[in-house]
């Protein structure tokens, strides 16, 4: 997981938002899960985790006075934690998005594993 | 199957980077929006402010240090002008770009590129009007000025230093919300934003109403009802002031307008709400207006003179007004600027300080064309047939590639819609006739901004006179006090040199007597210094008494604020900077003094209803104040309402011809006269009734009107409820606008607060050894909707306080220090 948060972080300072995708792909194949459950777990909770951080960070220092209007913005339930929702909605897409990338890992992995009996 | 398992997560993956990754109708892409590498989290402003830096940028020749307030205002220190009008580019969009750009598109007509097809309609309409043809004139203008060049040049240079520091994580939200990138900035944008002013206040036009209602009932109707000077005024200019110029004359034998009774009206009948009331910037308001006034330093408590200003125009957030302090050796202004343009627009420096209200004269015609060949190449004017100039205009369409539009150019200027062009839902197109030509001061050559850099520098009158000089459009009302004692008001710009009545009407382009006879000459505009009474002021209304040799305008706004801010200045000895301020904040209406007692004298108690016994028992105690709690304000401003409905409607509105009402001073005229008129009518059919009939059934429509929408009296009543003002976000967004605001005013008192237009800037300027500013702005510094300075400024501005303006910029009120250096 922090492998993946961590080259998450790097990836995301220089490329494009969706670069979690080969991050999580790569760390979970190169690093394979024993199942598929935990594969998409530990994908979806390192993108997620360091999200909410991330932005956690940012929002701190701000008073959430940015969060609070993004908050209305999506039409979120206005309550005095809307910036906790927020974070973890915002997150959410992205840890899913991951979730998948770790997914398509562990099997392509598997399929690898399966085939190279017959390969070689 | 095995072998398509693996596949199934990675498509999975590769559809959600699809769908996130792309812009759905209104909703941005969430997947850049939402990542906090990327996306909005990145603009969350920390909220004890930035760290002191130093800057290193390209452009300037020496060292600028620019102190921020708590407030977030800027103090700019620079060693020339290069570097001075550099910085105030760089920092106001560090502040305001996305607002930049913006208005930027907005006035240029091209909003389609970022919005889509929506915007396509509003989009042909700035471009028809010339928006972008009177903002190259003005360039052009510009150009043979080096000095104002020089300053334009250094802005946009600024500005562009600063959006080339940009990453995609560092864009102003609402550039990651609707999903575009800034664009470098050129002079024309300044120049666009600057004529854009001109849209705002100097493009009203009654022409086609006008020309509907002398079509329906013929020129005795227009002569009773639309026409005489006003019975109730207080000119702008001291009525007593002497004219010491001889007047220019105009060749005036010949008749004007078309020759054949005008065009039957128009079709009207359809429905004018649209795009451009979502994006508000260019909807006309009939009450756009400001007040500003001076004191002598005789009456001021500090025998040094007074000034305030407070512009009403639409409020917005982020504001549509900059502050900002601007210091080289030769300068020391302090004011509010127009994002994107240099200079400060309304301030002080240690000698002087000067204000704007909009003059509202008449700056805007329409002539009948007639086409001279079936290809439309040609047309007929007073010199005989001339050829159409034809202006392909490009408009771009977010995801639909670029349609072109052809504008037909004639002498005058353009003609916005041909017969059949005219668009049936653009509400900004709705007082625009179809095969008309338009001549338009915003079209004018002009060299704007040189009067605002004159007035930054300026020492005493005879400086304040020079740049007033070089002011063309939209014309204003300029008040000017000065430490020596001085204090002055002229109404100043381009004012067109017109015969009576020209241009109240539709005029037609083959008569040489319809042209403009040139301008009125800038020593002729209506001007005032240090007039006995001590005082001077303005608020929109008659800039001049009857003896003014020049036609002006027919018409101008009515004269309720400029009454009242003229008895309180006149019944006050000696006034100090707070009694200003009190001043701006009043809320007293003159035309409740006017009328109520009349209305009230014309109900009878037994004729009403529970409700509207109980609202009629709260009227007679009301101190005709529009308070902020005031239940009988909202009662008799819903009532004079539903009277001059009453009065109105049966001549004035029928479905199918767009006509206007008559103005104020003529329904007060009635209102006080005899029982009987032959304009107190009934109904479609127009059925006689008294006065007192009109009176009170009309207080009976405004109760029931009142119960119906907000239930029987109660909180819900109160008249800042039911004003509802609320200062939307530029582009229409309900999350970074602001919630109701809960303050007093109207626009028919000094405090001209209404729906959403209302004092944009409140300044009050004491002149002495010492200069002091007192000043707000509903809104804050920050254009970002993340800053705690997006709206800092608000809640104070809705209590009626001033503000400070730091003008030592000393250390302790300082928050953090930027120095740019050049590289």
């Amino acid at each position: 997981m922090i492998l993946i948060a961590v080259s998450a972080v790097l990836f995301q300072l220089f490329l494009p938002w969706w670069t979690i995708v080969p991050v999580a792909f790569l760390v979970l194949y190169l690093l394979p899960m024993q199942k598929a459950i935990p594969a998409f777990i530990c994908a979806f909770l390192s993108i997620f985790l360091l999200y909410i951080f991330v932005s956690a960070l940012l929002s701190i220092p701000n008073e959430h006075l940015l969060a609070n209007r993004i908050a209305t913005l999506f039409q979120l339930p206005k309550t005095s934690y809307s910036w906790v929702m927020l974070m973890l909605i915002a997150a959410l897409p992205h840890a899913i998005l991951a979730g998948f990338a770790g997914l398509a890992a562990y099997y392509v992995r598997k399929l690898k594993s399966k085939d190279k009996p017959f390969t070689e | 199957m095995h072998r398509i398992k693996p596949l199934i997560p990675l498509v999975i993956c590769m559809a959600l980077v699809y769908v996130l990754n792309k812009k759905w109708g209104d909703v941005p892409p969430i997947g850049p929006f939402t990542n906090p590498f990327m996306g909005f989290w990145q603009n969350a402003d920390q909220k004890e402010g930035e760290k002191s830096r130093e800057l290193l940028l390209e452009g300037l020749q020496g060292i600028v240090v620019i102190n921020f307030d708590e407030r977030h205002i800027p103090h700019i220190t620079a060693e020339n002008d290069n570097d001075l009008y550099f910085a105030q580019g760089y920092i106001t969009a560090k502040d305001r770009l996305w607002q930049m750009d913006f208005q930027t598109r907005f006035a240029a007509g091209r909003l389609s590129e970022v919005v889509g097809e929506k915007a396509i309609e509003l989009d042909k309409y700035q471009r028809r009007m010339g928006m972008a043809y009177g903002a190259e004139k003005m360039v052009e203008e510009v150009k043979k000025d080096t000095e104002m060049t020089t300053v334009m040049q250094a802005y946009a240079d600024g500005v562009n230093a600063y959006i080339q520091s940009l990453k995609p994580k560092d864009y102003p939200l609402e550039f990651k919300l609707l999903n575009y990138k800034p664009e470098k900035w050129e002079m024309i944008n300044s120049a666009l934003l600057l004529k854009m002013m001109s849209a705002t206040l100097a493009s009203s036009s009654d022409e086609l109403y006008l020309e509907n209602i002398r079509a329906q009932y013929g020129d005795s109707l227009i002569t009773e009802l639309f026409d005489g000077y006003p019975k109730w005024e207080d000119p702008i200019i001291p009525i007593d002031t002497k004219w010491n110029f001889t007047p220019l004359a105009i060749d005036s034998d010949r008749q004007s307008g078309p020759n054949r009774q005008s065009k039957a009206y128009q079709d009207l009948n359809e429905d004018f709400s649209s795009i451009s009331n979502l994006l508000l910037t260019a909807k006309k308001e009939e009450h756009l207006g400001s007040n500003n006034w001076a004191v002598s330093g005789s009456k001021s408590k500090t025998g040094a003179p007074l000034l305030a200003n407070d512009p009403h125009l639409n409020m917005t957030l982020p504001s549509i007004w900059y502050q900002i302090q601007l210091s080289t050796p030769d300068i020391d202004a302090a004011g509010v600027s127009i994002p994107g343009a240099p200079c400060i627009i309304v301030g002080m420096n240690r000698d002087v300080a000067w204000g704007v209200t909009n003059v509202g004269s008449d700056v805007l015609d329409w002539y009948e064309i007639t086409f001279g060949d079936a290809e439309k190449n040609t047309y007929l004017s007073s010199e005989g047939k001339m050829s159409i100039e034809k202006r392909i205009e490009e408009i771009k369409i977010r995801g639909k590639g670029t349609i072109q539009d052809t504008v037909y150019y004639t002498h005058l200027g353009p003609i916005p819609y041909l017969s059949g062009q005219k668009p049936k839902k653009l509400g900004a197109a709705a007082n625009v006739p179809e095969g008309y030509a338009l001549k338009w001061v915003a079209h004018q050559p002009s060299n704007d901004v040189r009067t605002f850099y004159l007035l930054n520098r300026a020492k005493d009158h005879s400086d304040y006179r020079n740049a007033l000089s070089h002011f063309t459009a939209p014309a204003q009302n300029f008040v000017f006090a000065d430490k020596h004692g001085d204090i002055a008001m002229t109404s100043n710009g381009y004012l067109p040199l017109k015969q009576k009545n020209q241009g109240k009407f539709f005029l037609s382009a083959e008569k040489e007597a319809d042209d403009w006879h040139g301008r009125i000459p800038f020593e002729h505009n209506p001007t005032v210094k240090n007039p006995p009474r001590g005082f001077v002021s303005s608020a929109n209304q008659f800039p001049v008494g009857p003896s003014y040799p020049y036609y002006l305008d027919w018409q101008f706004a009515a004269y309720d604020r400029g009454h009242r801010i003229n008895q309180v200045l006149a019944g006050k000895d000696v006034v100090d900077a707070d009694d200003m301020r009190l001043l701006q904040l009043d809320t007293r209406s003159v035309l409740a003094d006017n009328i109520l007692d009349t209305l009230i004298s014309n109900v009878e108690e037994m004729d009403l209803d529970k409700n509207q016994s109980e609202a009629f028992a709260h009227l007679i105690k009301w101190d005709k104040s529009y308070r902020a709690n005031s239940i009988a304000a909202t009662i008799f401003d819903t009532w004079y309402n539903q009277v001059e409905k009453a009065l109105w409607n049966p001549w004035f509105k029928q479905d199918s011809i767009a006509m206007r009402r008559p103005g104020r001073d003529k329904t007060l005229q009635l209102l006080l006269g005899q029982q009987a008129s032959k304009w107190f009518v009934q109904g479609n059919e127009r059925k006689t009734i008294s006065k007192q009939k009109l009176i009170k059934e009309a207080f009976q429509s405004a109760v029931d009107e009142l119960v119906e929408t907000h239930g029987p009296m109660s909180k819900k009543w109160e008249w800042a409820s039911v004003r509802n003002t609320k200062i939307e976000h530029l582009a229409g967004i309900p999350a970074f606008s602001s919630p109701l605001i809960y303050t007093d005013g109207s626009q028919k008192t000094v405090n001209a607060i209404g729906k959403s237009a209302g004092p944009s800037w409140r300044m009050v300027v004491e002149l002495g050894e010492t200069p002091r500013l007192f000043c707000i702005i509903p809104g804050g510094s920050s254009g970002n909707p993340g800053s705690p300075h997006y709206d800092d400024q608000l809640e104070s501005w809705s209590h009626g306080h001033l503000e400070e303006f730091n003008l030592s910029s000393k250390d302790e009120t300082i928050t953090y220090t930027l120095t740019l250096h050049s590289k």
